[in-house]
This record gives structure tokens, C-alpha cells and sequence, in this order.
């Protein structure tokens, strides 16, 4: 079946409302290393993935420690972004019987297809890898 | 169209499509002139095998996703390492259907 607005709608707000139980399940343990992992390449390799940390990251965002979250991974303040404005906009859309956010990812979709926005996009995405590589997380 | 290139177009590529697609798609070149022939030869599918073996091994960075097309959902999975490990999981089991759907999408595209 095609993506449909609800469908995309639905997705996005389930995992919203998972990755708001997965910060309250880490909520006390995020400086702790030791941790279980979930992350598949990091249990199998033993090297981290490109978005490895980003719980740890958005955590310490939440006890309010920006700096630290910066250095635990990038990814988690996109992350954070993520979580707060998707839920609102998909309120303020269903509210309004409007598809503003559907129409929004298609024409991302779109434009991160483009060359000049992909190349830049994944040459920052391996260097962060390799960041995260060299911290060992 | 000649009922025997349909039908010969249909077996050599039934396997990219979703077996309720394919009277859809019969009945759709049945109608269709014969000038469209040449189109549709020149048509590229994706395997659905090859994208579930890319789905095991790059299934949690998304590299699945983002060869079918859905870039929207690669880059979810991506930046959330294969939404926790759970939807990559998810995904070996849909990526063989959304192939599927893909390339339907893309036979409906050429033909109109």
C-alpha cells in the first residue's frame, strides 16, 4: 500500500510516543556505559553506529547539560527536535484537516534526493560516524 | 496489446509484483496500444530479493529504505539506528512487499 497522510501520521506519532518511553526507561542510567544496548552493529561489531549515543545525548539535554550532549552525539538534538515539533504538527494538521506535514516530507523527501543536499548530508553523517568511532561509546 | 506478449511480459517479471497486482496489471496491458511495448521493455524493476539480503545487512542504517526510494523512512531509520533495533527487525519481513508496491507504483507511472 502507498503512504498515505494517516499512515505517515499514525507512524510518526507511535514513534514519538516510543521514543518519550525510551527516554523514561534510560532516565536515570544515561552516564552509564555499561547499559544494555539495542543497537544491532554495535552488539554484532562491537564498533558503534552512526547514531549510537543519541539516547545518551538527548538525556543530558533533559538534565539540562547542552554541551555534554553535544559531545555525546549531534544526532540527538535533531532528535529532540523531532519528538517535540512531530506530535504538535500532527495535532495542529488533524485539528485543521490540513496535510501541511505530509506535504512537507514529501517535498524533503524530494529535495534531500538531490544531489547537493545528499552528498554534504552523508559526508557529515560518516564524519560524525567516525567521531563516534574514535569516542568509542 | 497482443495477449501473448502480455502474458509473456508477465512471466518474466511476475516476481516484482504483488500476485493481486498482476490481473491489474494484465487487464491494464491487454488495453494498451502497442506503441507502449517498446516503454515497457525498456523498464527497470527492483528485486525484491536484493533489497530483503540489503535489509539484513544494512537493515539498521537504513540503506534499505533508501534504495527502494522511501528516503523520508531511511533517514528515520538511520538517524534512530533502525528505530531501536525493532523496526529493522519489522522491516525484514515488509521490504519484499514495499519492492513490490514500488515497482507497481512505477508500471502505473509509465503507462498512464
Amino acid at each position: 500500500m502507498p503512504l498515505t497522510r494517516n499512515k505517515l501520521y499514525a507512524f510518526m506519532g507511535l514513534g514519538s510516543v516510543a521514543g518519550f518511553f525510551w527516554l523514561v526507561f534510560n532516565y536515570n542510567t544515561y552516564r552509564q556505559n555499561d547499559g544494555i544496548t539495542v543497537c544491532f552493529i554495535k552488539n554484532v561489531t562491537g564498533i558503534p553506529c552512526p547514531s549510537c549515543g543519541s539516547t545518551r545525548a538527548v538525556e543530558a539535554l533533559i538534565h539540562g547539560h547542552l554541551v555534554e550532549s553535544i559531545l555525546w552525539n549531534p544526532i540527538g538534538l535533531i532528535l529532540t527536535t523531532l519528538v517535540i515539533v512531530l506530535p504538535i504538527w500532527i495535532l495542529i494538521d488533524l485539528a485543521r484537516k490540513q496535510n501541511s506535514l505530509f506535504d512537507f516530507y514529501q517535498r524533503a523527501e524530494i529535495v534531500l534526493r538531490q544531489r547537493k543536499y545528499a552528498i554534504p548530508a552523508i559526508t557529515l553523517l560518516v564524519a560524525n560516524w567516525i567521531w563516534n568511532i574514535y569516542k568509542g561509546l | 496489446m497482443d495477449a501473448q506478449k502480455v502474458d509473456m511480459f508477465i512471466m518474466t517479471n511476475g516476481k516484482y509484483f504483488e500476485s493481486h497486482h498482476l490481473v491489474q496489471i494484465r487487464d491494464r496491458l491487454l488495453q494498451l496500444d502497442d506503441s507502449k511495448w517498446s516503454v515497457l521493455q525498456t523498464l527497470q524493476f527492483k528485486d525484491p530479493t536484493t533489497s530483503l539480503i540489503i535489509s539484513i545487512l544494512g537493515g539498521t542504517l537504513g540503506i534499505d529504505r533508501f534504495m527502494i526510494g522511501d528516503t523520508g523512512l531511511g533517514v528515520g531509520k538511520l538517524l534512530t539506528c533502525g528505530g531501536l533495533g525493532i523496526w529493522a527487525i519489522i522491516d525484514y519481513f515488509l521490504i519484499m512487499g514495499a519492492t513490490r508496491e514500488k515497482n507497481f507504483a512505477k508500471i502505473q507511472q509509465a503507462l498512464v
